[in-house]
């Protein structure tokens, strides 16, 4: 099991139920994959930078999880498939658990 | 024509002292190493070492991707 951060950016049509419900669907696949959602941080709604895929804003939510390394480039095609996420990127906490202890 | 100093072009050298690791998410901070055009600055101008360069770069390059910085 590794731990990974993930950014995730949703559509900025989205209220806030259907937030809890797009976070709950990507919960969902995660749980499926047998992985678990350790935190998640919602960053609120951020214009980008320059216009991505014609949207010029979203909802960035932060989440960090536990998940197989095997199982990570089925995670990410399950989102594609079944999750609004617009964006996603993973990263390997190196550290953050020890970042909490401290 | 006079030869300017090159520490003029440096950046604040308090900014970087002791980081070690540069997280993606912070756009402001990243901002401070780029251009207004969004290019990556070089160390020489940035006052950053080897190695916190690579991770700026690739703390920008992440950044990018997610629409957080130019």
């Amino acid at each position: 099991m590794n731990t990974y951060e993930g950014l995730f950016i949703f559509p900025e049509a989205l209220d806030e139920e259907g937030l809890d419900q797009a976070i709950g669907r990507v919960k969902e696949e995660l749980e499926k994959l047998g992985g678990s959602i350790d935190s998640a941080v919602r960053m609120g709604k951020k214009t980008f930078a320059r216009a991505l895929k014609k949207q010029k804003a979203g909802l960035y939510v932060n989440i960090t999880f536990k998940l197989e390394g095997e199982k990570v480039d089925t995670f990410k095609s399950r989102l594609k498939l079944t999750t609004n996420v617009f964006r996603h990127q993973f990263v390997v906490a190196e550290g953050a658990e020890v970042a909490q202890e401290a | 024509m006079a030869r300017r100093d090159r520490d003029d072009y440096k950046r604040d050298p308090e900014l970087l002292r002791g980081v070690t690791e540069v997280d993606y998410k912070d756009a402001e901070f990243l901002k401070k190493f780029m251009t207004d055009r969004g290019k990556i600055l070089p160390g020489r101008i940035t006052g950053a070492n080897a190695q916190q360069q690579r991770n700026i770069k690739k703390a920008i390059r992440r950044a990018r991707v997610m629409g957080l910085v130019r």
